[in-house]
């Protein structure tokens, strides 16, 4: 019978009001190699900081090899075998290759305060050989690719993992994404290798790999697992709607105005591409037209709505607007484009938290120098009725806000001024409850009624179901399938239920 | 002239102009103008940190000891900045302008004004030294501009250059270090020099750079003279002594201490021993330690009525030249102590305040 | 993933343009004057790059991890007059030699180690807690300064300071030993190796379970020792204790070690590239003197090195969204 190599027993985290974890058991046996899956804010990379050590939990226990721990530090958890490959890049850029590795547990690498360099490359390459043989350990970090750096993070988790006597465990979170295929194959590849000795948790939005690797596969969704699969009895189709949870299209197929017909093409992109993000992105979108784009995390869609709001310069490709090539400098040449943009981050870069709602609804009106403080209040009060945007007044500072009424004013602000050409929605209708939603929803529509080119991006088909006319779908940089959005919920057989 | 005469003689020329300038003074009599005890001296100069400005606190510090005011001694320091200069007289007037005296050594020549200006509108006292914007005098309605202390700073340069000339045998090349070239002393000095050179054709300029008054800045300069023109430097010209001293430690870096000519301006302990040692050529002293506490003397005998207020002073006594010591191998031994109070207190009193006038100033 | 960068700077550049510009500037003004390049200004280039030099040393590895230190000029204030009181001078009975020196080190890196506490432990900026620190120094060499600034009168040490070893300045030597220790600490210590990864990524240095704030500290103590050194060896040299001693050399020491390469931001650098910047400020300077350049002149010459080894140590970093205050 084989051990539970580590087990999360009933652990709840909290970040400010927001639950992210709310009560996970998790089960890790020796050898296994358990696939973690969920949309973006289930609470993946929340429950591996809580196995690595790096967080602490609020409440719950974990257990490694039948011994209950309390890590103080993440060190801790490296120290009893467990190696951890977080989401976002974590290299040292300044030093070799080998010293990222080992960074704080050099053991043999340095003692008495003076490195021997042999010592240290002997050990980094112990762990390096099993991933990527062609990297040097004494290699300067910051002359490899983003490729090797990935590589050579999970050689980090590798070498952290096997400190111990005992069996190693991996906790490997998103460790493909921005890789390019080859990239994807060598680490899958490195995991099969790896199954014999260790156990591993595997995060990864792309289901096919999770699917191949794994043994077996655990749903979360909502700070909760909700499901459990035998990786060989399920498929990817399952494993997304069970991810989805309900299906939110319920609440939001209501109204639409069918009899509303887009106009002409108002944006346009050919060939555009930037690597890493996307590559050879055709899209159009027309006047009136609200069109969704969606796709899992690195599929691409973010960085597009970037690079249309003239944050991220394209390497190739070219867009246009009304038929007239443009090539956007910076955000601000793109406001002056007609692009409005509404990021997915509204808290820190959608609205100004220190300035009040009336003061960013006149954000976006750039209409002489002068401040119209009457104006402004009036526009202000429109906008707070239109949208039921909670707030005690038009004066108070939109830090004070709720989640969902900040972002009610990023959007406000755009629809305020001047009709944009293009209006660009990044996670729209994230952490909104029900009525937000709809109100939100109201007023993208009512912005393409009024001639607008819509673009809304979201993690899932679901919540862009019901506003879209058309959608396209991302993978890996690239637009895999564009169609309107009957024909898409159609293939994809999600159950979309109509309210009478 | 008179300043022949000032060098070879000035005790007995002092004497007699103080007499003949403090005699009338005397006879008449005046109310005092404050309680002594009100009585605050403030001396207000750059920093402490070179030699010339440390002798010029000592001596104000000494003369309030002496005149049981130490209590009432402030000192400002403005650290090279003109406007510090002026924002610190105008703070600590805040309180009891009327029995304040300042003896101010100008950060720059443009500074005078507003601070004469200040004392007029708060009826504070000011002597002031050194020099001043032309067509400015205490004369000419400022009551409370109490006096002027002038330095021929042409006649000092003119006087430290003669020695540096002799020195050299009259013909070869030298290299010219520069004060402030914005404040009037160093600009004079220049003069004095250039005026000697006129006379001296065999005498060249090699090179010239300003150094701030300072060793530090005049040290490396000098190095990287002697690099470029080795022997060919015959003697070494600075407006100050502590630039002087800094070209003497490069001059000692290379091995030439003592044998090249150097000279100064300001009659710092440092520098005479220097000359005491041969390394050191010849410097001329205003005396920081007279000048520190002179213009605090007057303001006292003024203040405790024992001298009738400025403006029943003859111009003379509002603006006059200081006398001057060139200090040479000759007479290095006698100046060569600690300044103490002991040696000035004879010319604090009131009936000889103007006991080292050389003259008329304007 | 870098956005929008107007113009990139080759790699090659980065490494070597440094020395590149240094042999430019030297052959410049060789060209100006052949004297220049005599073997006797160019000992007197050295000799004026000793002491920025041991500074810059301090400077690279505090820079490196993120930090500042405003401090300089106080420190090496105050440890210019301890070091004169104690070495044999005209104001104190003291006459401890070459111990004054290990003193006067010592003394910096006290200094340097509240440096590092008030910046750890009371979580104050390291730019506003070296200045503050700074000034405390400056005030306390005042204090002991008062009246009369001390002179040196201890003929071996300051024979030694003004002399020459083989041929080459002592000071330049001593800093040169200096400059030695740093790149072993740089290179083989967990000191010099975990200051990069405290600069470069201090999350992840945490997380990796350094103690970053003992290696701040120990960062800070190092510089404050380099301060204390340079203090007595310019003060050796010059023969006087002075609270001015430092003026002008923090600027100095800092652009030295941004056209060395180490970039301001941390985390990149060498104490090898400081030096060059070192010897590439003492070349201008001096060249400037022979070519007769007035010192308002320098000054502008200064400061338009400063702006241009700042914009090309900093391109790589130019992303159009950048918030530069």
């Amino acid at each position: 019978m084989n051990a539970v190599a580590i087990r999360a027993e009933g652990l709840r985290k909290r970040y400010g009001d927001h639950e992210v974890l709310q009560g996970v058991t998790l089960d890790v046996q020796a050898g296994e190699v358990v696939g973690l899956v969920g949309e973006n804010g289930a609470g993946k990379s929340t429950l591996l900081e809580l196995l690595a050590g790096v967080a602490r939990p609020d409440e719950g226990r974990i257990v490694v090899r039948g011994a209950p721990v309390r890590w103080r530090r993440p060190r801790d958890a490296a120290d009893a075998g467990i190696g951890f490959m977080p989401q976002e890049p974590s290299m040292v850029p300044g030093i070799t290759v080998a010293e990222n590795i080992l960074l704080g547990r050099e053991g043999a690498g340095m003692r008495f305060g003076l490195v021997r360099w042999r010592a240290m490359n002997r050990l980094a390459d112990e762990a390096l050989r099993e991933i990527d043989p062609t990297i040097a350990p004494g290699a300067q970090t910051q002359s490899l690719s983003f490729q090797q750096r990935r590589r050579v993070a999970f050689a980090r988790a590798l070498a952290a993992g096997t400190r111990t006597p005992e069996a190693p465990v991996l906790l490997l979170d998103e460790p493909t994404s921005a890789l390019d295929p080859d990239g994807v194959e060598a680490l899958l590849r490195g995991i099969e290798r790896l199954r014999a000795r260790a156990s591993i948790v595997f995060v990864s939005h792309r289901l096919e790999d999770v699917l191949r690797v794994c043994d077996r596969i655990v749903v979360m969704a909502d700070g909760r697992c909700v499901a459990e699969r035998a990786a060989a009895a399920t498929t990817a189709q399952e494993l997304q709607h069970l991810m989805a949870g309900r299906t939110l299209a319920v609440e939001m197929a209501y109204g639409r105005d069918r009899s509303h017909a887009p106009g002409r093409t108002c944006l346009e992109l050919k060939q555009l591409t930037r690597i890493p993000g996307y590559a050879d992105v055709d899209l159009a979108v027309r006047s009136g037209e609200v069109m969704g784009l969606t796709g899992a995390t690195a599929s691409g869609c973010h960085e597009l709505g970037r690079t249309l709001s003239g944050i991220d310069a394209p390497q190739r490709g070219r867009m246009s607007i009304d038929g007239r090539i443009v090539v956007l400098r910076d955000p601000a040449h793109a406001v002056a484009h007609g692009i409005a943009y509404v990021p997915a981050d509204r808290a820190s870069e959608g609205v100004v938290g220190a300035l009040s709602v009336a003061e960013n609804l006149a954000l976006a009106d750039r209409t002489g120098w002068r401040i119209d403080r009457r104006r402004e209040r009036a526009v202000a009060a429109r906008w707070i009725e239109r949208l039921r945007i909670a707030t005690p007044s038009a004066s108070t500072r939109v830090s004070e806000l709720s989640g969902g009424n900040q972002q009610k004013v990023a959007l406000a602000k755009w629809l305020a001024g001047p009709r944009p050409r293009v209006l660009v929605l990044d996670d729209p209708l994230r952490a909104l409850d029900v009525r937000a939603r709809r109100d939100v929803v109201d007023a993208i529509r009512a912005a393409a009624l009024n001639g607008s080119a819509v673009l809304v991006i979201a993690d899932a088909l679901e919540e862009l179901a019901a506003i879209c006319d058309r959608v396209a779908v991302m993978r890996d940089g690239r637009i895999r399938e564009d169609r309107s959005t009957s024909a898409a919920t159609r293939a994809l057989r999600v159950p979309v239920e109509r309210a009478a | 002239m008179t300043h022949k005469v000032a060098q070879r003689h000035p005790a007995a020329l002092g004497l007699a102009i103080g007499l003949a300038l403090a005699v009338p003074m005397l006879a008449a009599h005046a109310q005092a103008l404050c309680e002594r005890s009100q009585i605050r001296l403030v001396n207000s100069m750059r920093e402490l940190a070179q030699p010339y400005h440390a002798d010029l606190n000592k001596g104000g510090r000494a003369f309030a000891r002496w005149a049981g005011l130490e209590s009432q001694y402030v000192l400002q320091l403005n650290q090279g900045d003109t406007d510090k200069q002026i924002a610190l007289m105008r703070s600590i007037l805040a309180t009891n302008p009327r029995c304040t005296i300042f003896n101010i050594e100008p950060n720059a020549d443009v500074v005078v004004k507003p601070m004469v200006e200040t004392a007029q509108e708060t009826g504070a006292w000011i002597v002031t030294h050194w020099a001043h914007p032309p067509g400015l005098h205490p004369f000419e309605g400022r009551d409370h501009w109490v006096a002027h202390v002038a330095v021929d700073s042409e006649a000092v340069g003119r006087a430290v250059s003669e020695q540096l000339v002799a020195a050299i045998g009259g013909k070869g090349g030298i290299v010219v270090l520069h004060g402030r070239l914005d404040t009037d002393p160093a600009q004079k000095r220049f003069a004095g020099l250039k005026a000697v050179l006129a006379k001296h054709p065999g005498v060249t300029v090699l090179a010239e750079q300003p150094a701030n008054w300072d060793r530090r800045a005049a040290f490396p300069i000098m190095q990287a003279w002697l690099s470029k023109f080795g022997a060919g430097i015959r003697g070494v010209w600075a407006a100050n002594d502590d630039m002087a001293l800094g070209a003497l430690e490069a001059l000692r870096a290379a091995g030439l201490a003592g044998r090249i000519p150097v000279v100064g301006v300001d009659g710092i302990p440092e520098a005479i021993a220097a000359i005491g040692r041969g390394e050191l050529t010849a410097t001329v002293s205003s005396d920081a330690f007279y000048q520190g506490s002179i213009g605090l003397a007057m303001g006292v005998c003024m203040l405790t009525g024992q001298v009738p207020p400025p403006d029943r002073w003859t111009k003379a006594q509002r603006e006059y030249y200081l006398r001057t010591v060139v200090i040479t191998r000759e007479n290095a031994a006698r100046h060569a102590s600690e300044p103490a109070a002991e040696g000035y207190i004879d010319e604090w009193r009131c009936d000889q305040l103007w006991s080292r006038s050389t003259g008329p100033a304007f | 993933m870098r956005t929008g960068v107007a113009m990139t700077v080759p790699g090659w550049m980065r490494t070597s343009g440094p020395l590149l510009a240094l042999l430019v500037l030297v052959v410049g003004f060789g060209f100006g004057d052949a004297r220049f390049v005599s073997l006797a200004n160019l000992r007197t280039i050295l000799d004026s790059a000793a002491v920025p030099l041991v500074l810059a040393v301090g400077m690279t590895f505090v820079i490196r991890q993120g930090s500042i230190d405003l401090s300089v000029e106080g420190m090496m204030a105050a440890c210019s007059l301890v070091f004169a009181l104690a070495v044999a001078n005209d104001r104190t009975a003291f006459d401890l030699g070459w111990l004054a020196l290990a003193i006067a080190a010592a003394l910096g890196a006290v200094f340097g180690l509240a440096n590092g506490l008030v910046v750890t432990r009371l979580r104050v900026p390291s730019f506003m807690a070296t200045l503050g620190l700074g000034s405390v120094g400056l005030g306390a060499a005042m204090l002991l300064s008062s009246d009369q600034p001390p002179l040196i009168r201890d003929a071996a040490l300051r024979q030694w300071a003004l002399g020459r070893t083989i041929g080459l300045p002592n000071l330049a030597l001593a800093a040169a030993a200096c400059l030695g220790a740093g790149l072993v600490v740089e290179r083989y210590t967990r000191l010099g190796r975990y200051g990069f990864a405290i600069g470069g990524a201090e999350d992840v240095a945490r997380r990796a379970g350094i103690d970053v704030d003992f290696h701040k500290v120990a960062v800070f103590a190092f510089a404050g020792l380099t301060s204390g050194l340079a203090a007595a060896l310019e003060s050796a040299r010059l023969g006087i204790g002075h609270v001015e001693v430092g003026a002008g050399q923090m600027l100095g020491a800092v652009t030295a070690v941004i056209i060395g390469g180490t970039s301001l931001a941390g985390g990149s650098g060498s104490v090898l590239g400081s030096a060059i910047g070192v010897l590439a400020l003492a070349v201008v300077a001096n060249g400037l003197v022979y070519v007769g350049a007035t010192p308002h002149l320098q000054k502008t010459i200064e400061g338009a090195i400063i702006l241009v080894a700042a914009l090309l140590a900093g391109v790589h970093l130019h992303d159009r969204l950048r918030v530069v205050k």
